[in-house]
């Protein structure tokens, strides 16, 4: 009979704090280093990283090799499947790597050489995940060159000659009348309340889809825009006042860029008018209550919002009387409720919009001559308000909707300005900057001036209109011309009316904050992996990093399908037998558990960005980078408790 | 009452079971109290099975006693701090396969934060003390066994440690390999380092150890200083170079006047390690004698 424990004795090593102090020193920190250069150092000769390398040589090649679509689609696709090969080399490498790290170590009893060494097991777990990190950074490093070189190459294999762009703004000119859409040669009028992204062009053909549809057109630019505009215009959408016309010609280089119009859009002082009969016997102190119906509200969650829980849009208007010198203007703030009612969703035409309305209280002295003013000047974060402002009172619908900017023609001496937003630019430099020069010109004398511009990375600048130019019924042309070839510049007038890059960039920025993603990712993997070895064979340690990779891939629709299964309502429940009811309860219970446990990796993907060519944003890397330290503390407090608690026979 | 120095590891009642979910129980320590006084070279003998090497796991804290104590160097077994003053060279040397001996050398010296140069002199010093000078920048996976042990014997050394548990440090070793061992382990000594020598190779025990454990299925069968237990009390021996066969005569005549009847008078048998040692010690002098001729022939 074996003697019984002596309760006084610890069975484990589990002395948290005294590990964690004990690393926390600098030797502690250089023991960790040592050993995770130690797993690097090993990997690396047994060739797991030269291996893995040379696939994504193999796949970098092969990608270039690819059957394309247009000359646009190429670098995307190039992209896509580069990023899409690192993840998964990356994966297996994490997988197999860490799976086996110290489950390896331990069978081999190679874990004597350190765990008889003043390593800690806390330092042991510590120092294998870092060294696992530090090998998927160096193939990331590999294969992020791979892919940039790939990318480029892709990028050079385009036909088109490099040169200007041009866009034109034009000024609120006439009003059309919804069923009289407008196409000139070589000039796309679209009405209000329309957007239309276009991708891909050539000399002569022109690819364009309509907005969150991915539907993509191609032909001339005339008629597929004609055709575009026949089918997205409504005439309940079409309410007058002035138009957004843009101008796209040729000579662009185009490799990748991205065209989005957009019309109607809420800008500053939009304008509506009211009928103001009935109100004439009130006091300038009585307020108007009226409704307002934003349309085409478009909803851009951040990746990683849960997309279950819906945040209703919230919009700052500044309200003011036209009619005075100096007007004061109202600021209201309104929570616009969704409504099925009011939705005016057409999954045929506008699949990515909602629309919402909310209930302004105005002050009546606001309204002179029927007209009442209002600037859109803050949209919550997430919304992007693209489409018109109704308002309407009482039970009559009064839909009026004003012109863009710009529309407001100042006194002679003013000047009006918009503003410029650099997307993106090549280079790893982030100091450089484009040097780009504005045009601005009357087209109907032909006066024009020319504004010198220094645009940095990711700014923001502003042109002055000298109002002068502005010609009452042809507007302005605006042209941006000298722009470099590596830059990518977007234009921006309030909320982003016209998107306009011109010019991919060299991709530099592009790959490394994708690479960035994909090793944060892969970074949760390495955890999950050294913690599975920990307490699991390799080959189930292996598997189970493999299944966690894969789960969390699919939470999205993990999500989507749990969503559906809401709780059904009261009087459902009530007509269930307390058993079917009790068990209802533990399957939703389940659900919630599951969606809660489950881990999302789709906050690592750079797919969307790249399909744009856009450079993943920062606010998603630090997305990123928050997600995966809580995985992997998570997985790591795991490892560590595991081990500590393992007999090492 | 066993005499030794202060204790550098002390054992009460510690017992190890293994068990686990359908795996039998075993016992492999039962209840051992066991004291190792600095400066000894305390052998730790017993058959296959008998729990010597799991006494050294729980000592260096590799696996946790089910019951009872154990201190090593006054610190509870396994305590990290205390780990920087042993060194330990397992059963088989368990180590990385593609470092070469400088490579880990230098890792378990950046371990021990041992600073740049004097780990540099020191991995040079082992190297040369295990005779590994010529595979230094081998990798280890295409070293012999005999090699791998030379290598974890330097490990277990990297850090001068002041107590040293070596399991089976002969084994695999060619007879060269173990009188430099034995040689290493009493130069060991003489620094005052305290070792723990854990095997079944009794003739390896005898040469070096001071004291010895005898376990058996787990329990503490036998202690005490080797030339206690080993001392045949009431027998004398003496030995004597080129007696004749007349002294010897003289010598059992004499021993009858006092008593001694019917000595046992013998020539004396060396060992075959020693026999072995000695030829291949003299054919290394004539191969080096003949080298040197050679060079001689050469350079005139």
């Amino acid at each position: 009979m074996p003697p019984q424990a002596d309760k006084q004795h610890p069975t484990g090593h589990l002395d948290v704090v005294r590990s964690v102090r004990r690393f926390l020193t600098p030797s502690g920190w250089r023991r960790v280093a040592e050993l995770a250069l130690l797993t690097t150092r090993e990997a690396v000769r047994s060739r797991v990283l030269v291996g893995a390398v040379a696939l994504m040589v193999l796949l970098g090649l092969g990608s270039l090799l690819w059957p394309q679509a247009s000359d646009a689609g190429r670098v995307i696709v190039v992209q896509r499947l580069c990023y899409g090969g690192l993840t998964f080399f990356g994966l297996i490498v994490a997988a197999f790597v860490g799976g086996s790290a110290l489950h390896r170590d331990i069978v081999t009893k190679r874990i004597y050489t350190l765990a008889t060494k003043p390593l800690s097991r806390l330092e042991i777990v510590l120092g294998k995940t870092a060294g696992l990190i530090l090998l998927l950074a160096l193939f990331l490093f590999f294969g992020g060159l791979i892919t940039y070189g790939v990318t480029h190459i892709a990028n050079m294999r385009k036909t088109f000659e490099g040169g200007s762009y041009e866009l034109e703004v034009i000024a609120p000119t006439a009003r059309l009348e919804p069923d009289d859409p407008t196409v000139e040669e070589e000039r796309l009028i679209l009405r209000q309340g329309q957007m239309l992204e276009a991708i891909g062009k050539t000399e002569d053909k022109y690819k364009a889809r309509i907005a969150g549809r991915h539907t993509e057109l191609a032909g001339t630019i005339p008629k597929d825009v004609v055709r575009l505009h026949e089918r997205t215009l409504a005439p309940e959408r079409v309410v007058g006042g002035r138009e957004l016309g843009a101008r796209a010609q040729g000579r662009a280089r185009w490799g990748v860029g991205e065209l989005t119009l957009a019309v109607g859009e809420l800008a500053r002082n939009e304008t509506w008018h009211f009928d103001l009969p009935e109100e004439q016997d009130r006091t300038d102190e009585e307020t108007i209550r009226t409704r307002i119906t934003v349309g085409h509200l478009r909803h851009e969650p951040l990746r990683g919002v849960d997309r279950t829980q819906h945040q209703p849009p919230r919009i700052e208007f500044n309200f003011y009387n036209p009619g005075e010198e100096d007007p004061a203007r109202v600021s209201k703030v309104v929570d616009f409720v969704f409504s099925e009612q009011e939705s005016r969703r057409d999954p045929d035409e506008w699949p990515a919009y909602d629309y919402y309305y909310g209930i302004v209280a105005l002050p009546r002295r606001l309204a002179t001559d029927g007209v009442l003013a209002a600037e859109v000047v803050n949209v919550r974060p997430h919304y992007r308000a693209l489409g018109r402002i109704f308002v309407r009172r009482g039970k009559e619908p009064r839909w009026r909707a004003g012109p863009v900017s710009p529309r407001a023609l100042p006194e002679e001496q003013a000047t009006f300005r918009t503003r410029f937003h650099v997307q993106a630019r090549t280079g790893l430099d982030l100091l450089d900057y484009a040097a780009v020069t504005a045009i601005i010109r009357n087209p109907a004398t032909g006066e024009q001036v020319e504004r010198p511009m220094r645009l940095r990375n990711l700014t923001v600048s502003y042109v002055r209109f000298p109002s002068h130019l502005i010609d009452p019924e042809q507007g302005v042309d605006f042209v941006l011309t000298d722009i470099p070839g590596d830059a990518q510049i977007g234009y921006q007038a309030d909320e982003p009316p016209i998107y306009l890059i011109l010019e991919p960039d060299q991709f530099a920025a592009s790959t490394i904050r994708s690479v960035a993603l994909i090793f944060f990712q892969l970074s949760i993997f390495a955890t999950i992996a050294v913690a599975a070895s920990t307490i699991l064979s390799a080959p189930v340690a292996i598997l189970f990093t493999l299944v966690v990779a894969m789960a969390g891939g699919i939470k999205d629709l993990l999500l989507e399908e749990m969503g559906r299964r809401a709780v059904p309502a009261a009087a459902a429940l009530q007509q269930m037998t307390p058993t079917e009811r009790a068990w209802h309860w533990i399957e939703y219970l389940y659900q919630q558990i599951l969606i809660w446990a489950a881990p999302g990796f789709s906050q690592f993907s750079s797919a969307e960005f790249i399909n744009r060519q856009w450079t993943v944003p920062w606010s998603v890397l630090a997305t990123a980078v928050l997600i995966a330290l809580g995985y992997s503390v998570v997985f790591f407090a795991f490892g560590y408790l595991f081990l500590s608690a393992r007999e090492l026979e | 009452m066993p005499e030794y120095g202060e204790p550098v590891i002390e054992t009460n009642q510690l017992t190890k079971v293994y068990s686990g979910f359908m795996r039998p129980e075993v016992l492999a320590v039962d209840r051992l109290d066991l004291t190792v006084g600095r400066g000894e070279v305390f052998g730790l003998l017993g058959p296959n099975g008998s729990g010597k090497t799991t006494t050294t796991k729980l000592l260096l804290g590799l696996i946790f006693p089910t019951s009872g104590s154990a201190t090593v160097l006054g610190k509870p077994a396994g305590d990290i701090e205390v780990k920087n003053k042993l060194g330990f060279l397992p059963e088989e040397s368990y180590l990385y396969r593609f470092l070469n001996a400088e490579e880990t050398l230098d890792f378990c010296g950046r371990i021990f934060g041992i600073p740049r140069p004097e780990r540099k002199k020191r991995i040079d010093e082992l190297i040369e003390l295990v005779g590994l000078q010529g595979a230094r920048k081998r990798a280890l996976r295409g070293y012999s066994k005999g090699m791998s042990r030379r290598i974890g014997l330097a490990q277990a050394l990297v850090n001068d440690p002041e107590l040293i548990f070596l399991d089976e440090p002969t084994s695999g070793l060619d007879p060269i390999g173990r009188r430099e061992v034995k040689q290493l382990i009493g130069r060991l000594k003489d620094l005052g380092k305290t070792v723990m020598l854990c095997t079944h190779l009794l003739p390896d025990v005898q040469d070096v150890c001071d004291r010895i454990a005898i376990l058996h299925n787990g329990r503490l069968v036998e202690e005490g200083s080797l030339d206690e237990l080993l001392m045949v009390k009431n027998q004398t021996q003496l030995t004597i170079d080129n007696l004749t066969e007349s002294e010897q005569k003289r010598l059992v005549e004499l021993l009858a006047e006092m008593g001694h009847d019917h000595p046992d008078i013998v020539h004396p048998y060396d060992t075959l390690s020693s026999l072995f040692m000695r030829i291949i010690e003299s054919e290394r002098q004539r191969d080096r004698a003949k080298n040197q001729e050679e060079v001689d022939a050469a350079a005139s």
